[in-house]
């Protein structure tokens, strides 16, 4: 009588929930980064990234109708495969959105420091400043309502429309010859690169619980999302490319890096020459409420991973005072303020797409292991179109992407795949005794059930 | 248990303010469901506030509860928890089939009773509550209503046809009367009014444009007064 859940997330709420995950450094921060690896054809990679998303978000969507509550990918991924794999996959979408959100950050200083007479060497300290504010207004918990996220997605939506409107006029078509400056395989590389900038969908999954009519709302959620945001991505971006000097877009960012504010450079161009100011402040609300969220969402996977014995118990502890998993929190924050300090933007956007691919690409295993295993307690309200052929595609193009990140991604991806090994077999093994769908489809476990937690 | 209604009071958890004793007393022969509702910011799992927390929650809801058995009354508990408060009263209302919901408030004897009337919308509702109240009580009750541009009939017609209605019910009528007011807003008279008396019994009339913009009335009103509010629900 008092097991009661809130469903309370509609249609609308849950695409702007995705798409508010999503909108963020991918448009705001990525595209000048993604210019310096494949020149105007960055555009076809941010087409590129979104096909190669699509796989992992219906495979997500199939597993979130079978399994409606919070977990997201690692609890997917862990009541498929066992808890090893389980493991991996929590640690590397952790991760991710950890590097996702502490390159927001980072993404946030630059724009803020554009509006502010100040020199650009201060934006690694803006951004530690902001790192500890939005881990403290986490910690004391926010009442960001699912229509508080609908103005502000539907706001940076309407600002992101009359900036390709205005901007498009302002286009030099001479900016996009040569279309591709380093190849084809340019063109794959900054896929993979800007491929984080799709990570949001998981947002959907991690919320399940409480969306009315999942079966209907959840893959109809994600393709939306993932849809329209393909559509803004390339728009958008292909205006950036247009209105820009390349020269700014590849030297004009800290250091004579790639500029971080891609979208304020050619604001001379648009709105009556205000472009710079009105693009930072939009920027500044996207980055912050994506950077928040991203908080919010990454203290989720240690918090799910301790209540499933995989990470020590103090994790799951909610706060008396503020109500809120202040422990996953915290360790979350400490993982943000260290990236920040110490790793390079460039390799923080690069190693966050890494983690972000394999995660996915081992996303879409799962469910090939949940539907080849037959077991009972996996009924999906949805099932995934184009079963096996898009899985297949999904996993063959992300390791395709991946070998072409380059030495540090792939390193990180090995890492973090060794490094969960290593933890699952030194801490989680002895703690837990499941084995997933993929017990059952291997013959070792008879009855693999989906809700046990061990 | 003579009673057509059914009464949901919601609580928040942890901490619940207490319903007034004299309002437990003269509820013991209505059903009642008492609602804890625990809230959870965004940032946690429901499940796992929910197991960290349930057991404590559900000890203090069964203090509550106990107050209400104590004077015979049938009680359900209901324990929520979560982020929205207002849909989870809306679900759990529909849910045990509760028609009135009460916000609790100070008050020492049910005395004095104020219905503010709006229109014709559950009128009949509302008028059957009070006159169970009437009959639980030795409580006398008066009708208001304030005029406003969005009245949609005459504020005499929408009391005549109240009075006789509860005439029907077989209470004392000489221990009813009527208020009309011409002027301010209505919230504001309503809560400046209440302090004279001991309980309010509101409709949930369908909100007009106005009322959607600027938050709905009965909601303004249990938010600013003192007293114990039963809201009837539209159905």
């Amino acid at each position: 009588m008092s097991e009661d859940l809130e469903r309370s997330l509609g249609l609308y709420s849950t695409v702007t929930i995705s798409m508010g995950a999503m909108i963020g450094s991918g448009i705001f921060v990525l595209p000048a980064l993604g210019y310096k690896i494949a020149g105007p054809a960055v555009i076809a990679a941010y087409v590129l990234a979104g096909l190669v998303v699509l796989p992992a978000a219906l495979s997500k969507a199939e597993m979130a109708t079978a399994m409606p509550e919070s977990g997201g990918t690692y609890l997917y991924i862990d009541r498929s495969m066992g808890p090893l794999f389980g493991t991996i996959a929590g640690i590397g979408a952790w991760f991710s959105l950890v590097f996702k959100s502490s390159f927001a950050l980072v993404g946030l200083g630059a724009y803020l420091l554009l509006l502010v007479p100040v020199t650009a060497g201060f934006v690694k300290i803006v951004a530690l400043l902001l790192a500890v504010s939005v881990v403290v207004l986490n910690i004391v918990g926010t009442k960001q309502s699912g229509r508080a996220q609908a103005v502000i997605v539907t706001l940076v939506v309407v600002a992101l429309a009359l900036y390709v409107l205005d901007g498009g006029l302002a286009v030099d078509t001479a900016n996009y010859r040569p279309f591709r400056t380093h190849g084809s395989a340019g063109i794959v590389t900054a896929a993979a690169f800007v491929f984080v900038s799709y990570a949001g969908v998981t947002k959907i999954a991690s919320v399940a619980e409480e969306v009315e009519n999942p079966g209907r709302n959840l893959p109809l959620g994600i393709l939306v999302s993932l849809v329209v945001m393909m559509l803004i991505y390339t728009l958008v971006v292909a205006v950036v490319v247009g209105i820009n000097d390349p020269a700014t877009l590849i030297g004009g960012g800290p250091d004579g890096g790639p500029s971080l504010t891609p979208m304020a450079d050619g604001g001379s161009a648009i709105f009556g020459g205000f472009g710079a100011i009105i693009i930072s402040i939009v920027a500044i609300f996207a980055l912050t409420s994506m950077a928040n969220a991203g908080v919010l969402a990454s203290s989720r996977f240690p918090l799910a991973m301790s209540r499933d014995s995989l990470f020590p118990q103090r994790f799951t502890h909610v706060d008396r005072r503020f109500k809120t998993p202040r422990n996953a929190i915290l360790l979350t924050g400490a993982l943000l303020f260290g990236l920040i300090a110490f790793v390079p933007v460039v390799e923080l956007a690069k190693l966050a797409s890494a983690f972000q691919i394999l995660v996915f690409s081992i996303i879409n295993v799962a469910v090939v292991v949940f539907r080849e295993s037959g077991i009972d307690s996996y009924d999906p309200n949805f099932q995934a179109p184009g079963y096996p052929f898009v899985q297949v595609f999904g996993l063959v193009a992300g390791f395709g992407l991946l070998t072409q990140m380059g030495t540090i991604p792939i390193l990180g991806g090995v890492g973090i795949t060794l490094g969960g090994i290593v933890w699952y077999l030194a801490y989680g093994r002895s703690r837990t005794d499941r084995s997933g769908a993929l017990g059952v489809l291997l013959g070792e476990d008879p009855d693999g059930d989906l809700s046990s937690a061990d | 248990m003579h009673g057509n209604h059914r009464v949901l009071i919601p609580f928040e958890l942890p901490d619940p303010e207490s319903v007034a004793p004299v309002v437990i007393q003269h509820l013991g022969d209505i059903d009642v469901v008492l609602l804890g509702h625990f809230h959870l910011p965004e940032q946690t799992p429901t499940a796992a506030g929910r197991d960290q927390f349930e057991t404590e929650a559900q000890a203090e809801l069964d203090e509550l509860a106990a107050d209400f058995e104590a004077v015979g009354g049938s009680v359900t508990t209901r324990l929520v928890f979560g982020k929205a408060r207002a849909k989870a009263i809306d679900r759990i209302a529909l849910e045990e089939d509760c028609d009135v919901v009460l916000t609790p408030g100070h008050a020492d004897a049910i005395d004095r009773i104020l219905v503010p009337l709006r229109g014709e919308d559950n009128l009949d509702r509302i008028v059957s509550f009070v006159g169970e109240l009437m009959e639980d009580t030795d409580a006398s009750v008066t009708l208001y209503h304030a005029i406003s541009e969005d009245d949609r009939q005459p504020g005499k017609v929408i009391l005549n046809h109240a009075y006789e209605r509860l005439g029907e019910t077989g209470v004392d009528m000489n221990r009813v009367d009527f208020r009309i007011s011409e002027d301010g807003d209505p919230r504001q008279e309503i809560v400046s009014l209440g302090d004279d008396y001991d309980v309010l019994v509101l409709g949930e009339s369908e909100p007009s444009l106005r009322e959607r913009i600027l938050g709905e009335l009965p909601g303004q009103v249990t938010a600013e007064t003192d007293d114990p509010t039963f809201v009837v629900r539209d159905q």
